[in-house]
């Protein structure tokens, strides 16, 4: 069950509006096809499930990944996120975890005039430098069954894409 | 043949692995050895050989597996009795909270989940967070977002050497649009036994005065 509020009431703390509807067309499960770049050359391909809910009211999407088991050095990748709209701060926000790593990833965004497609901007540190680096996200919605996720990072040489996963509902 | 590694691609790999998405195979690509960054979280760059990965590799394997920090953590872990108070400001009355807190490690064991469910005001209100450590910058983490706000609240700090009192900082916008900076002191009163006092200040505002304070007691 959902609290639906009007545009005008979205000010008010806690309240839904709008831009919760809009994260509506992720719940449910999908199919991903995951594509990483780590420098020239060929791709690295992956395969997972990934199981989204609506949560607290509809206020947050629940990701749940399970990779499928690969030869690689994570043989049973798992992660999980939250995707919400912060009606104060007026932003989409998210967060990730996974089996790779101990630390909480956080990004903010927004929707574009479509409301098809997200960009989420957070950091990662570089391990070279030790200085935080800058990662892009860009979701698009294609229809109720399909959407996809590319991430950038930002290098001194320029942006590099990184990763793209493409969903679609089982 | 031995291998040269381009460090910064294999790097920016296994931050990917962190960063939402896995690899499918070894990583070894061409391209020349940089001299390493001082860091305590990585060892000296080593030649990859046809064998195993190198040392630098395994120690970022070993920044994402828990260790005695996330042991710290398991104070936290299982099932609570939650009672305690908020109050607005310290001129204002204090608001009884009564509830249960529900708590297991995930992602095999580097993030402890738990779910809050209470009356506030004799509303029902459910919470979840999530508390972890970041190996590489050495940093307590802690998410929360609860059925009455629409915020995913990402808070920081550290703990104690002896993992019995843990601080978190974290920062809010009020629906005013003022900034809040928050405090959160967990500490363990015993293995059944913890209380999370709550600070807030606003703008202007020197000085912390305590807002809240649960004690969960192990049922």
């Amino acid at each position: 069950m959902t609290d639906q509020q009007t545009a005008g009431d979205c000010a008010a703390m806690g309240a839904l509006c709008d831009e919760h509807a809009r994260l509506a067309p992720f719940a449910g499960t999908f199919k991903s096809r995951v594509t990483m770049w780590m420098g020239p050359g060929e791709p690295m391909t992956s395969t997972g499930t990934m199981t989204n809910r609506l949560i607290l009211g509809g206020r947050f999407i629940e990701h749940d990944y399970t990779g499928d088991p690969n030869l690689g050095p994570f043989p049973e990748f798992a992660g999980k996120g939250y995707w919400g709209y912060n009606t104060i701060d007026k932003r989409y926000e998210g967060v990730w975890i996974d089996s790779a790593g101990t630390w909480i990833q956080f990004e903010q965004g927004q929707v574009d005039a479509t409301g098809t497609e997200w960009t989420m901007l957070g950091t990662m540190t570089n391990p070279e430098t030790g200085k935080p680096m800058n990662k892009r996200s860009v979701v698009r919605l294609i229809d109720n069954d399909h959407h996809t996720m590319e991430m950038y990072f930002e290098m001194p040489e320029g942006e590099f894409k990184c990763m793209e996963i493409k969903y679609e509902r089982a | 043949m031995a291998h040269h590694t381009n460090k910064v691609s294999r790097i920016l790999g296994i931050a990917l692995l962190a960063g939402g998405a896995f690899a499918a195979g070894r990583l070894v690509l061409p391209g020349t050895a940089l001299t390493p960054n001082a860091d305590a979280a990585q060892p000296e760059h080593d030649m990859d050989d046809m064998g195993g990965m190198d040392a630098e590799m395994a120690a970022w394997m070993e920044a994402g597996t828990p260790g005695e920090h996330h042991e710290h953590l398991d104070m936290m872990a299982g099932s609570w009795k939650v009672t305690g108070w908020f109050q607005m400001d310290p001129h204002a009355p204090k608001t009884p909270v009564e509830g249960t807190d529900e708590a297991h490690w995930v992602l095999d064991g580097r993030y402890l989940y738990s779910e809050f469910k209470a009356d506030m005001m004799g509303m029902p209100f459910e919470g979840i967070s999530y508390m972890g450590y970041d190996n590489i910058k050495g940093q307590l983490q802690s998410i929360w977002m609860d059925s009455m706000s629409t915020g995913i609240w990402m808070d920081t700090g550290s703990m104690s050497d002896d993992g019995t009192k843990m601080v978190t900082y974290g920062s809010m916008t009020a629906p005013d649009g003022t900034v809040v900076h928050t405090r959160h002191v967990f500490t363990k009163n015993s293995d059944d036994q913890y209380t999370m006092a709550f600070f807030e200040a606003g703008p202007g505002q020197t000085d912390m005065p305590q807002t809240g304070e649960l004690v969960y007691r192990r049922r």
